[in-house]
């Protein structure tokens, strides 16, 4: 049945009424209940965006690794690393049971990460070529991924909500662990604070692209609001986010590299210059600095896996 | 018994250098695991080896309070030692291979760190009797792992048999690392510190290797004790020897300068 036929033929479905009220009275919604299509391809989207994320964004950390420059921050980057990668495996189990009436299951979505036909965060295309990046990612990219999804604890989507409460919980101490980063090398050497001024300036454009173009008024994003798929504006979150941390990159003395960026101190709103909103429809549509590189990175890995999971279905006793 | 350079010093950095490398190698498999519950599994194991490699370091700088700094702090001795001063098993700087590779290293040498670390329970170094307790636990859940994956890609055909079949030959051939003699082994026997040096675990070794490879027909591929503790390849570039008298393949210098990369751009700053 095409889409529109679909739409149609719920807009006059006596559940859809029922279903609205219960999203009105700030009922959960949970797998087996009855939704809209439509509903259930936002929170699939959504949900899947974030699982993929976790996933992507386990590389440009992952490459420091190998080379923390010390012991206890070697088991910190490793041990928030495998929180992301248990953040995916949490959030790809809440997706496979909406994906459910399409027969999907993770190995599918995993497919069609590698393949390119799925979306992951944007900030994921971009190079950490310095120790300075993994403290700046761990502070404000974990620090922006954190004011998104405490937005979205009240979800109506009851499975994602209570996932989001654990993840949400392990994000704030990856948020210390990157602030201690950020802060040490803040009260380093010369070389070491360059280096961090360095990864602030990489890192401030695909920050302020985060949440997203601002004023958003697609039917889409109306409905998922209507919906509480959403409870956010992308605009009332990048607000959130540069209230919180610009004063403290200042307070460290250090700069972001937007001359324009002020607070009007009347509306308590940020101003800041246009962070090239064309890039950021760019890289969502698969073209980032770094987009390419490490979804092959990924397919590779997956490739080279194949021959595991192979043997595990298909073991000699069931053959 | 406690000078620098003596017995304690070497079997306390044979022990944090296997876990070092190891640990390192498990690493390395973050987010490239054949399943994300592999990636979070070898993530834990490396934790936990590196935990133990710091574990080890420390009780080194307990016994040395006035060796100089360079050899006494953990983070030091981790990222500005050069690949002569690191006394891990060559078996274990061998770069990760694939899956079955990764697997039967690890459970050839997770037995040999349960005998060893058995073994240690008795020394008479007691804050190392003490501290092993506590790792020896830790440890057991990496054999479980092991076991399992040996287990599950046993059962299977094809492509995982010849694969797991390849890396059981080439760990066997690396094994002899393992039980490598060196000169301060004898003085740690007679000081007390292990009952018997290393070359004494390769029979007990051997046996349990030869009982996990039994039910998928591989036991033959086990070296026999003799062979494990004279190898006639010893220590030229290719073989298994050498590793615990600091004589190491390119393999580990490579690990080693990812390792220090960051650290050895500034070593006196704070990181």
């Amino acid at each position: 049945m095409a889409q529109t036929e679909v739409e149609r033929t719920e807009a006059e479905d006596p559940r859809l009424r029922e279903f609205e009220a219960r999203i009105e009275r700030g009922e959960k919604i949970e797998a087996d209940d009855w939704m809209p299509e439509e509903y259930r391809r936002q929170c699939l989207r959504l949900i899947l965006t974030h699982a993929n994320s976790e996933i992507m964004g386990a590389l440009p950390e992952g490459e420091w690794i190998t080379r923390a420059p010390t012991l206890h921050r070697k088991l910190a980057v490793l041990a928030k690393v495998q929180d992301e990668i248990g953040h995916a495996q949490l959030i790809y189990r809440v997706a496979e049971d909406l994906a459910q009436p399409y027969g999907k299951t993770r190995e599918d979505f995993i497919e069609d990460l590698v393949a390119g036909r799925a979306k992951f965060h944007n900030v994921f295309s971009y190079p950490a070529p310095t120790w300075a990046d993994v403290g700046v990612i761990a502070w404000l990219v974990d620090g922006a991924a954190l004011v998104t999804q405490s937005s979205l604890l009240e979800t109506s989507y009851g499975p994602y909500a209570r996932i989001l409460k654990r993840i949400c919980a392990e994000e704030a101490i990856h948020l210390k662990h990157g602030e201690d980063i950020v802060l040490t090398l803040a009260g380093g050497t010369e070389a070491q604070r360059a280096m961090l001024q360095g990864a602030l300036d990489r890192w401030w454009r695909p920050l302020l692209h985060f949440f997203g173009p601002p004023d958003e008024v697609s039917p889409n994003t109306a409905r998922a609001m209507r919906w509480r798929i959403r409870l956010k504006s992308n605009e009332e979150m990048r607000q959130q986010f540069l209230s919180r941390y610009v004063p403290k990159i200042w307070g460290m003395g250090f700069t972001v590299p937007d001359p324009g960026l002020r607070r009007d101190e009347a509306t308590g709103r940020w101003e800041y210059s246009d962070p090239d909103w064309d890039e950021f429809w760019r890289v969502v549509k698969g073209d980032g600095p770094l987009t390419a590189k490490r979804l092959a990175l990924r397919r590779l890995s997956h490739e080279e896996g194949r021959w595991v999971r192979e043997a595990l279905a298909r073991p000699k006793a069931a053959a | 018994m406690t000078g620098r350079g003596g017995p304690l010093r070497h079997v306390l950095l044979s022990l944090a250098d296997d876990e070092l490398v190891l640990g390192h190698r498990d690493s390395e498999w973050t987010a490239f695991a054949p399943f994300i519950e592999e990636d979070v599994a070898l993530a834990s194991i490396a934790q936990d080896e590196l935990s133990h490699a710091a574990v080890y370091l420390r009780l080194l700088a307990e016994a040395e309070p006035d060796a100089p700094e360079d050899e006494r702090d953990p983070d030091r001795l981790t990222f500005l030692r050069g690949p002569e001063a690191f006394r891990n098993a060559r078996l274990l700087e061998r770069p990760n291979g694939d899956w079955a590779y990764t697997c039967v290293r690890h459970l050839a040498y997770d037995l040999f760190d349960d005998l060893r670390l058995k073994a240690l329970a008795r020394s008479g170094y007691r804050p190392l009797a003490e501290a092993v307790d506590r790792l020896a636990r830790e440890e057991r859940y990496h054999l479980v792992h092991g076991r399992t994956w040996l287990a599950r890609l046993g059962e299977a055909e094809g492509e995982a048999r010849e694969r797991l079949a390849l890396a059981v030959g080439a760990v066997m051939a690396d094994a002899p690392g393992l039980f490598e003699e060196s000169p301060e082994d004898e003085l740690a026997v007679a000081a007390g510190i292990v009952p018997a040096g290393p070359a004494a675990l390769a029979a007990p070794w051997a046996e349990a290797m030869r009982a996990e490879l039994a039910p998928i027909g591989l036991a033959d591929r086990v070296p026999p004790p003799e062979t494990l503790v004279r190898d006639a390849r010893g220590d030229g570039p290719k073989g298994p020897l050498g590793g615990r008298r600091g004589r190491h393949t390119d393999d580990l210098s490579a690990l080693l300068s990812a390792l220090g990369e960051v650290y050895r751009s500034d070593p006196r700053a704070s990181w």
